[in-house]
C-alpha cells in the first residue's frame, strides 16, 4: 500500500450544507445524521434541561431523542427543518418523561409554580423565576425569546395549537411577573 | 431576558457522547431487524435448495454484524447482486474479529467490505490494517482508499478500494487471498494472522460496463499535462480514466460540474499511479441521474499536502469547462 486515504469522508461531510446532510441522513448515512444532531446539541440540551432540571436526565433525554430520531429519520421530509423536527421529537419525549414523573397530573391547570419555594427567599432573580416555571412554559420562553422561533413553528415543535402557544407565553410571563413582582418583561 | 436563564445553562462537554450512544442504540435496533430479515431469507433459501445448508456460528456472526452491504455502504442505488461475491467469513484472533463480508471486482479495482469488531471499545479511527493481497498466488502491490463507519462501540465497518500499482489482467476467475497481519487501534496494535481465501470474477460486470473515448487535455501549474482517456459507466458507478506526465509533484484533483438536469456532479480521484489514474463519480453526494444526457465538468487541482483529503476545497480551476455527451456511450 503506497497511499492510504481513509476517513476523509467525515471531513468532507463537515463542510456540507444542512440540506445535503439531511438528504444523506434519510438515505441512511449515520455520519451525516450525527453531524446534523451535533449542530443542535446545545439548543436541544437547553430544552431538555428545562424539563429535567438536572444534567444527567437531560443527557438521557438527548440520547433517547437521538435514538428515536435515527430510527425514524425517513419520516423527515427532505425540505423540512431538521431543527424543528428533532425539537418536536425531544419535546414529546420530555413531556412523556415529565408526565410520568411529575406530581402535577393536569397539564392545563392554572399556573402551578412551586410557590412555597418563592417565599423561602424574599428576593428572587429572573433566572430562578424561569427555573420555577412549568417545563412547557420554559420551552415556549426558550423557543420564542432565545431562539426567535415563530408562533406557528413553536406550535409545530410542541404539537399544540397556536392559540395554546400564545396562552403558554402569556401565562409564562404572568408567572415570572408574579414571582418578580416587576413589569420589565412586558417591555418586549 | 436573553442574558439570563437559558444562556446560563452549561452544556456538558460529553453531550456528543449521548448523541453517539443514541445512534449506537438505534443501529443495534436496526441490526436486530436486519438479522430477522436475513434469517427469514436464509430459511427460505434452505427450503428451496433442499435442506442441507445450516447457519453455523461463523455465518451467524457475520450476519449479526453486517448491517450494510457494499451497495448500501457506498450509497449505490442500482442492483449489484450479480456482481458481488458474498464471502461472509469471520476470523477471531486475540479478541479481534475480522469479517470479510463482500467483494466486487470492477475492471482493475478490487472493492472489499470488511467488519472489524473488538472485545474492547473502538474509535472511528481504529481498525486500520496491515494486509497483503495475492491474486492467483502472486502478490499484488496496490494503493487503496476508502471509508469506515463505527457501527457500535465495538464494531467498525469499512469499504476499501484497492488499485494495482502495475498493469495486471484481472479478468477471469481469480483466486484471491488476503493476509492481514496487524490491526491497528488507537492505543495498541494487534499482531496475528487473519487470512482469507476466496474466488471472484469481474467478468460479468465488465461485460455490462459501457464506455466512450475522451481526448480532453489540461496543463497543471507545474507544467504537467493531464489527458482524459475514457468515460465508463456500470452499476457500481461512473469513472473517467486519465493519463498524466511524471513530474514528481503529487496533485490533488477533482472534476466538478453538473449534468443537463442541473444536478451537481463531482468526480474524485479514485486511484493514481505513475502515469495513470481514475476519477470516480462520488456517490456520497448522489448517484448519476438516469435521465441525464450530458455532463459539463471542470478540472480543479492543487498540490498535495501531507494531510491528504483536508484541503480539497482549496483546489484551483484548471483550463476550460468541457462536455461529455452521454448519448454517445456504448
Amino acid at each position: 500500500m503506497n497511499k492510504l486515504i481513509i476517513f476523509q469522508d467525515i471531513k468532507k461531510k463537515e463542510q456540507w450544507s444542512e440540506e445535503k446532510l439531511i438528504k444523506k441522513s434519510i438515505k441512511g448515512d449515520s455520519q451525516c445524521f450525527e453531524l446534523l444532531v451535533i449542530k443542535y446539541t446545545s439548543y436541544l440540551y437547553k430544552i431538555a434541561y428545562g424539563y429535567s432540571k438536572n444534567e444527567q436526565d437531560a443527557l438521557d433525554l438527548i440520547q433517547e431523542c437521538t435514538y428515536r430520531a435515527w430510527l425514524n429519520i425517513k419520516q423527515l421530509k427532505k425540505d423540512a427543518s431538521f431543527k424543528f423536527w428533532i425539537s418536536r421529537l425531544l419535546v414529546n419525549i420530555a413531556i412523556d418523561s415529565y408526565r410520568k414523573e411529575s406530581k402535577i397530573s393536569k397539564i392545563d391547570n392554572e399556573v402551578e409554580l412551586e410557590v412555597n419555594d418563592i417565599f423561602i427567599e424574599e428576593k428572587i432573580d429572573l433566572n430562578e423565576a424561569i427555573n420555577l416555571l412549568r417545563p412547557e412554559y420554559k420551552t415556549v420562553i426558550l423557543l420564542k425569546y432565545f431562539e426567535d422561533i415563530t408562533i406557528p413553528d413553536i406550535s409545530y415543535i410542541m404539537d399544540i395549537p397556536q392559540n395554546t402557544v400564545k396562552t403558554y407565553i402569556k401565562r409564562a410571563k404572568e408567572s415570572i411577573k408574579g414571582i418578580l413582582k416587576e413589569d420589565y418583561l412586558y417591555e418586549r | 431576558m436573553k442574558d439570563n436563564y437559558f444562556k446560563d445553562i452549561k452544556v456538558p462537554e460529553n453531550i456528543n457522547l449521548s448523541v453517539k450512544e443514541g445512534i449506537d442504540r438505534a443501529n443495534k435496533e436496526k441490526s436486530k431487524k436486519m438479522i430477522k430479515n436475513t434469517m427469514v431469507a436464509g430459511l427460505l433459501g434452505i427450503v428451496i435448495i433442499g435442506g442441507f445448508t445450516t447457519l453455523n456460528g461463523t455465518a451467524y456472526a457475520s450476519i449479526n454484524k453486517a448491517i450494510y452491504d457494499i451497495r448500501n455502504f457506498l450509497g449505490i442505488e442500482k442492483d449489484l447482486d450479480n456482481y458481488t461475491t458474498v464471502v461472509n467469513k469471520s476470523i477471531e484472533k486475540q479478541g479481534v474479529t475480522v469479517t470479510l463480508n463482500e467483494v466486487i471486482l470492477d475492471d482493475n479495482e478490487l472493492i472489499i467490505y470488511k467488519t472489524i469488531s473488538s472485545d474492547k471499545k473502538v474509535d472511528v479511527m481504529d481498525g486500520r490494517m496491515d494486509e497483503k493481497i495475492f491474486i492467483n498466488g502472486e502478490y499484488l502491490s496496490t494503493s487503496s482508499h476508502g471509508s469506515s463507519y463505527r457501527i457500535d462501540e465495538y464494531t467498525i465497518q469499512e469499504v476499501m478500494f484497492y488499485n494495482p500499482n502495475e498493469d495486471i489482467d484481472l479478468s477471469g476467475n481469480l483466486e484471491i487471498k488476503i493476509d492481514i497481519s496487524k490491526v491497528h487501534f488507537k492505543n495498541e496494535s494487534i499482531t496475528d494472522n487473519w487470512d482469507f481465501e476466496f474466488k471472484a470474477s469481474g467478468d460479468e460486470l465488465l461485460v455490462d460496463t459501457t464506455e466512450m473515448p475522451l481526448s480532453n487535455t489540461f496543463k497543471l501549474e507545474n507544467g504537467d499535462n493531464i489527458k482524459l482517456e475514457k468515460y465508463t459507466s456500470n452499476n457500481i458507478g461512473q469513472k473517467i480514466y486519465f493519463s498524466k506526465d511524471i513530474s514528481g509533484d503529487d496533485y490533488d484533483m477533482l472534476l466538478r460540474g453538473s449534468d443537463n438536469l442541473n444536478n451537481k456532479i463531482e468526480f474524485e480521484v479514485s486511484s493514481i499511479r505513475s502515469q495513470k489514474g481514475v476519477f470516480r463519480l462520488s456517490t456520497v453526494e448522489d448517484n448519476l441521474d438516469e435521465n441525464a444526457t450530458e455532463l459539463k465538468l471542470t478540472l480543479y487541482a492543487g498540490k498535495s499536502s501531507e494531510m491528504s483529503g483536508e484541503h480539497i476545497y482549496d483546489l484551483k480551476k484548471v483550463g476550460d469547462e468541457f462536455t461529455i455527451d452521454l448519448t454517445k456511450i456504448k
